[in-house]
Formats: structure tokens, C-alpha cells, sequence
């Protein structure tokens, strides 16, 4: 069951079969639905994924015939003109596609009709899960339907209702002059497309060939620049399939097949879309390199998984650096991400945050247009910050003067056996950990020099008298 | 095949070598008496530039040229033992959203991360910290700029001073005796063909402000020589 939030309450979208018999109904809150049927599974309603997957579907249904609707929320219209004698009739038609989709655990009920309009009246509203109209009883076979059948707004649903107007039929023998006076255009539209006696067309969704190639060897294939002159074949089929679509692709995988029949896969993410075939073919041959075998490959693939409509780059124009720069950039990152891990390529953000540690971020590589509108910055810090900051702070042993004094300030130090007789010593600024955080500690922040010219970051924590070095300048 | 006599080949490489320090476009860092002393007056780009200090430490003349080159392009700093701290190199003038940080997993890792970044056009100036250096690997970081045309910082500790090196410039970086609000450093041109070699300026730091100022050590150094000489 899906359920979705309409301002505070969680109401029921959809349900299933079972709930439906238990009494469940679309637009319940979720709390009925729940004392109606106990032991209810519901998941989030998501419009946007809802349709995503509609389309998909519709894509998956091109197998049964070229022209494919999807219309939301929940329905898909497949014109089968023409497609009797593929199939050997309309009934065996039927029966494949919901047999092919009871495969899919889809529940579902068919209906096929002269009229879009028809087809979707009687899988909607009629007595049987599959329904063949012909030409001819189009009229008879909506006359026992209810309105709402007719694909009709609420509101007009409901001034038929108040005039007692509950079946096509009743509709049909009213005077068709009235109706649109009465009840709106949409109304004597939605009838006539129903019975045919205007077109309706439907919109179909666009068959995407899935891009993917793969070569089989003859043999097992170990060396490197075999499998290289190999991809590189690969890549030049699929970089003109994307050429001819106007797309770049956005996510790849290689598939290797062990001549064990193991099966090895490398996924590549672009942060730019591309078509570019020695872009990807340096990419493949990186991810190549990682891929082990004792035995060779028998097979490789290269499938698109994503792709993306390719514009022209847009030029980044805050700064002065040239487009095929700024490419030949991007291509470097990418490059690196693959290499040394997505982790390891980083930009950095401040964050305004008293804590030096936490006074910035580092964050995942971007597209560097992304990156330019960051450059509205905060301003610098202007106290003095090291430019090597220790990941973690060093013990050290610290004399202070005057050595009486608890609050005295550092004179030398001693790191790693060796002495640091200190000549200047700037502080302390006092910072306090996030207590938040159950981290409420003082530390007191000295900037110190010793007698070389050499500077440190030290600090002691107030509460335990202890010292440590956390950076140096 | 073309057949290549070794008087045309010395010809073209002494061209190329000439070029690279005559043509090659430079990074200036604004600071007039520390750009006025590696040849041609600014630090050349499309090559490699090392600066040697005790652990490596000297990160200030690093930030200073990769202030200037972020004007260009993408800097790339190579933070092997996660020690870089950008606040502190925004406090400096570095530009973070032109700034790309590499942590890599391991030096050899880095290694041949700094060489890629080299080689890309996109990046005017990349910083990386190298213990060992092998010659080989050293021309290959300055063919690796010279394809990119951006700047290579190498990060060399002082023991790097006798080892090979394929570098347009050297410098030595030694800490000094500052104030109490300001931080001083010695630079000192070490080799550098064309360049003042041998002569230094002293950074200055202030603590305050972190403004970065470069004052010229040159009458210090002729005194130096003077009594140099009366000695002798």
C-alpha cells in the first residue's frame, strides 16, 4: 500500500487487492487503514519515482507493439493496430502480455478496444480482468459502466452524481446539446472519445536503444594491450551509438568474463556527460588495470547505463581559463577519482566554526561549474592558524614559566626527544570544545617560536595541565 | 624512420631549453624582491621548482606561487599525511574554490597522481611533498609540466640537496628568528639558471594580519661578503 502526506495527515494512495477487500480505499487516512486491516504494510507515495518507473515500463512494453503510452498515475495504452496476425489474434495478444506480466508479479487487467477511451472504461471499471471490445459494441459495452470511467474531473463527477447520472448509458441518452452547457466541455469530449467520435492520439513514449557492445575471444585473453585494442572497439560502437542519439554517456560498466565463467564489473562515473572516445578509452583502460585474472577473459562488455543529452559546455566565464582547460581538467579528475579512490580528490569549504578542526570541510569533487558559483567565500580568519594542522595532536612534555604559576606561558618543549627552548610565545587564545558534544574542554592556544625561527601551535587543556603540539606555522 | 643527427638534435634541444626560459609564461607572485631573484624574473611556468627545507616543512613559498597561479587555472595540493589546512591557506590569499586537495592512500599513489596532474592543461600549479626522488622520476615531473605548461612545487627535505634533480629552480627554506608577531623565513636561490643564484630574501609573516611580505637581503649578504673577505 502506498501512502502519501497531505498537509499532516498520511493518507492512503493506493492499495492492494487485499486491502481493497478488507475495505480499504484510496484517500483514507492511514490510521483507518491500519484498524481496517491489521498487519498493513504501506511504503511512501512518490509521485516523481512513480512516473519514472511508469516510463519505464512503457519502455519495457515496446516489445509487444511500437507505439507505447504511459499515463500517469497508472496506466499505459499500447496501440496494437495491425498486430493481429504477429500475434495470431487479439485474444492471444491478451493473454501473452498478462501472462509476460504476471511473470513481473504485476497485477493487472486488460482491455482492448476501438477507443483509448473505451479500452481504459472497461480495464478500469469492467466485470472481467481481460475485455475485448470489437468495433461495433463499443456503445453497449460502455452503457453499463459508471461515469467515472469516462476519465472525468471531480468536480464534474460530482454534479452527475447530484442529478443521479451514474452510468454512461444514462449519460448517452441525455441530449447532447446540454451536456457541455450543463457540465463543461471536458465532459461531452471524454464521451465522444470514448466512442470514437473524435480522434484521440496517443503520445508514444520514445523506444531508447539500450547502448551497450560486447566481443567474445576465441581464446582466453591475458595481455593488457589485447584487452585494450579490444575495448578500444568496443568504445568506438558505443561512442557512435551516442553520437547518434546526441547523448554522452554519464555512467559505464565493464563487464569481464573469466574463462571460469566469473564475472567481473567496473563501474565508471563521468561527472561530465561523453562521447568522446580517447576520453573513454583512457578511463576503460584505468579501470582495466585494476581487474585481476589468473586465467584471461573470455569476454568483455561495455555497457552505458546512464546517459545524458550532450549541450554545448557552457563556458565559465568568472574566471579566465579556457574551455578545453578546463576539459582536459574535468578529465583529470575523473582520472584520479578512479585511480586513487572517489575520497581522495577533494575541494575544501570553510565553515564558520570556532573549533580549528572543524573550520572546514572537505567535500567530494564537483563539476568545476558548480565549483564557481562557490566562490562567494566567507572572510578569512584573521587569527593565527598554522599552515599544517596535526590530524591528531601530539603529547608533549612543556616547561612553563613562572612554574608556579598553573596559568604560566610555554618556555620549551620537548618533541620526540629533542628540546625547543622557545623565544616568543604568542597567547593563549582559549577555545572550548563543543560541548554539545560532551567534548566541553578548554584548550589554551599558544603561537610559539623557538630560538631558530621555528613556530608551533601548542595548547594545554586547562582542565588536565596537559600539552600538545597541533600544528606548525 | 627518420634518421635524427646529433647536431640537430642538440640544436633543437638547445632551442627548446631556450624557450623554455625565454617564451614560457611566468607566475609572479607579487612580491617584487622575491620574484626579481629566479631567472627571467617571475617563476617560470611549465616546469618544476623545488624547495628544500628541514621535514619538509616549508609550505610558505608553495602557498605564495599557488596563490598567484590559482589566477589561472586549478591548483593541486598533494596532502599525503592530511596535514594541509586550508583555512590557514585562505587566511594566506589561496583562492579554495580553485583548489583541488589529493589524499592519497600512499606515495607511490601520489606520485603517479602528481604526474597526471602535471600533464593536464588545467592545472597551473601543483604541490607535492617527495621524500625520494629518483632521477628518472624528476624528468619525468618536469616533462610532465612542460606538457601541462603549469607550475610543479616539489617539497624536498634538506637531506635532497646532493640528490639529482631535474628542476628549473631550487630554493632552500630555513626558518629564522622572528618577533614576537611576525614569523620570518630565509629563502635562498640555489640553482637556477639565469637567476641570482645564491642570493635570498626574507619572508615575513604577520601574525596579525597574515599579510606575507618579501624584504630583500641583499645589503645584509654584501656586508656578509665583506667581512667574507676582511677574514680571508
Amino acid at each position: 500500500m502506498l501512502v502519501g502526506r497531505i498537509a499532516s495527515r498520511q493518507v492512503v494512495f493506493h492499495a492492494c487487492d487485499i486491502a481493497i477487500a478488507r475495505g480499504v480505499r484510496a484517500g483514507m487516512t492511514l490510521a483507518e487503514a491500519t484498524a481496517l486491516c491489521r498487519g498493513l504494510v504501506h511504503g511512501d507515495h512518490d509521485p516523481q519515482r512513480n512516473a519514472r518507473s511508469l516510463q519505464a515500463f512503457a519502455q519495457w512494453m515496446i516489445r509487444f507493439s511500437p507505439v507505447v503510452e504511459a499515463s500517469l498515475p497508472d496506466s499505459i495504452y499500447l496501440d496494437v493496430t495491425g498486430t493481429e496476425r504477429l500475434y495470431g489474434g487479439l485474444e492471444r495478444l491478451c493473454r501473452l502480455v498478462s501472462e509476460s506480466l504476471k511473470k513481473l508479479r504485476f497485477s493487472t487487467r486488460i482491455a482492448i478496444a476501438p477507443t483509448p477511451g473505451a479500452a481504459w472504461a472497461v480495464a478500469s471499471f469492467g466485470r472481467r480482468d481481460r475485455a475485448i471490445i470489437a468495433e461495433s459494441g463499443v456503445s453497449e459495452a460502455l452503457a453499463g459502466l459508471s461515469v467515472a470511467a469516462l476519465r472525468l474531473e471531480p468536480e464534474i463527477l460530482e454534479s452527475l452524481d447530484a442529478l443521479g447520472i451514474e452510468t454512461i448509458g444514462q449519460l448517452m441518452i441525455l441530449p447532447r446539446k446540454s451536456l457541455p452547457k450543463r457540465f463543461g466541455a471536458p465532459l461531452l469530449k471524454r464521451l465522444d472519445q470514448a466512442l470514437g467520435l473524435i480522434a484521440e492520439p496517443l503520445v508514444p513514449v520514445r523506444f531508447r536503444r539500450r547502448i551497450e557492445a560486447a566481443l567474445e575471444f576465441e581464446s582466453p585473453v591475458e595481455s593488457l594491450e589485447m584487452l585494450w585494442e579490444a575495448l578500444n572497439r568496443l568504445i568506438a560502437e558505443v561512442t557512435d551509438a551516442l553520437k547518434t542519439q546526441g547523448r554522452g554517456a554519464k555512467r559505464l560498466v565493464l563487464e569481464f568474463t573469466s574463462s571460469d565463467a566469473s564475472r567481473t564489473q567496473k563501474e565508471i562515473h563521468l561527472s561530465q556527460a561523453s562521447a568522446d572516445s580517447a576520453k573513454l578509452f583512457n578511463l576503460i583502460r584505468l579501470a582495466s588495470e585494476a581487474v585481476k585474472t589468473e586465467t584471461g577473459f573470455v569476454a568483455i562488455a561495455i555497457k552505458v547505463q546512464a546517459s545524458e543529452k550532450l549541450t554545448h559546455e557552457q563556458m565559465s566565464l568568472l574566471h579566465k581559463v579556457s574551455r578545453e582547460a578546463e576539459r582536459d581538467f574535468v578529465d583529470l579528475t575523473e582520472r584520479l577519482a578512479l585511480r586513487l579512490g572517489e575520497n581522495a580528490v577533494r575541494v575544501a569549504e570553510l565553515v564558520p566554526h570556532h573549533v580549528p578542526e572543524r573550520a572546514f570541510r572537505l567535500l567530494k569533487f564537483d563539476s568545476p561549474s558548480s565549483m564557481a558559483l562557490k566562490s562567494e567565500l566567507p572572510s578569512p580568519c584573521h587569527k593565527a592558524r598554522p599552515l599544517r594542522l596535526l590530524p591528531t595532536p601530539t603529547e608533549v612534555r612543556c616547561m612553563i614559566y613562572p612554574l608556579s604559576d598553573e596559568e604560566g606561558i610555554p618556555v620549551s618543549f620537548m618533541l620526540k626527544g629533542q628540546s625547543f627552548q622557545l623565544a616568543h610565545a604568542r597567547g593563549p587564545e582559549r577555545i572550548t570544545g563543543p560541548w554539545c558534544e560532551g567534548r566541553d574542554k578548554t584548550r589554551e592556544y599558544f603561537d610559539v617560536e623557538d630560538k631558530a625561527g621555528k613556530r608551533f601551535w601548542l595548547f594545554r587543556i586547562s582542565e588536565t595541565r596537559k600539552w600538545y603540539l597541533h600544528g606548525y606555522f | 624512420m627518420r634518421v635524427i643527427s646529433a647536431h640537430e638534435l642538440f640544436e633543437t634541444l638547445g632551442a627548446t631549453k631556450l624557450k623554455a626560459l625565454t617564451a614560457k609564461p611566468q607566475v609572479m607572485t607579487g612580491l617584487p624582491a622575491l620574484d626579481c631573484l629566479p631567472p627571467g624574473g617571475g617563476f617560470v611556468s611549465g616546469a618544476v621548482h623545488e624547495v628544500l627545507s628541514d621535514g619538509r616543512q616549508a609550505h610558505l613559498l608553495p602557498l605564495l606561487i599557488a596563490r598567484a597561479a590559482a589566477e589561472q587555472g586549478w591548483v593541486v595540493w598533494c596532502d599525503l599525511n592530511r596535514e594541509f589546512y586550508p583555512p590557514a591557506a585562505m587566511a594566506v590569499g589561496l583562492n579554495l574554490s580553485r583548489l583541488l586537495i589529493l589524499q592519497s592512500a600512499n606515495a607511490k599513489e601520489e606520485t603517479w597522481a602528481a604526474t597526471e596532474c602535471l600533464r593536464c592543461s588545467g592545472v597551473s600549479a601543483c604541490v607535492v611533498s617527495m621524500d625520494a626522488l629518483t632521477f628518472l622520476q624528476a624528468r619525468r615531473f618536469q616533462l610532465a609540466a612542460e606538457r601541462g605548461s603549469g607550475i610543479g612545487i616539489l617539497l624536498r627535505p634538506m637531506q635532497a640537496i646532493s640528490q639529482p634533480y631535474a628542476a628549473v629552480t631550487r630554493w632552500l627554506a630555513t626558518p629564522a628568528p622572528g618577533k614576537r608577531n611576525v614569523q620570518h623565513e630565509h629563502l635562498k636561490l640555489i640553482h637556477g639558471h639565469g637567476g641570482h643564484i645564491g642570493q635570498s630574501v626574507l619572508l615575513e609573516v604577520s601574525r596579525e594580519t597574515n599579510h606575507v611580505r618579501a624584504v630583500s637581503t641583499v645589503a645584509n649578504r654584501a656586508g656578509e661578503t665583506k667581512m667574507d673577505a676582511i677574514s680571508a
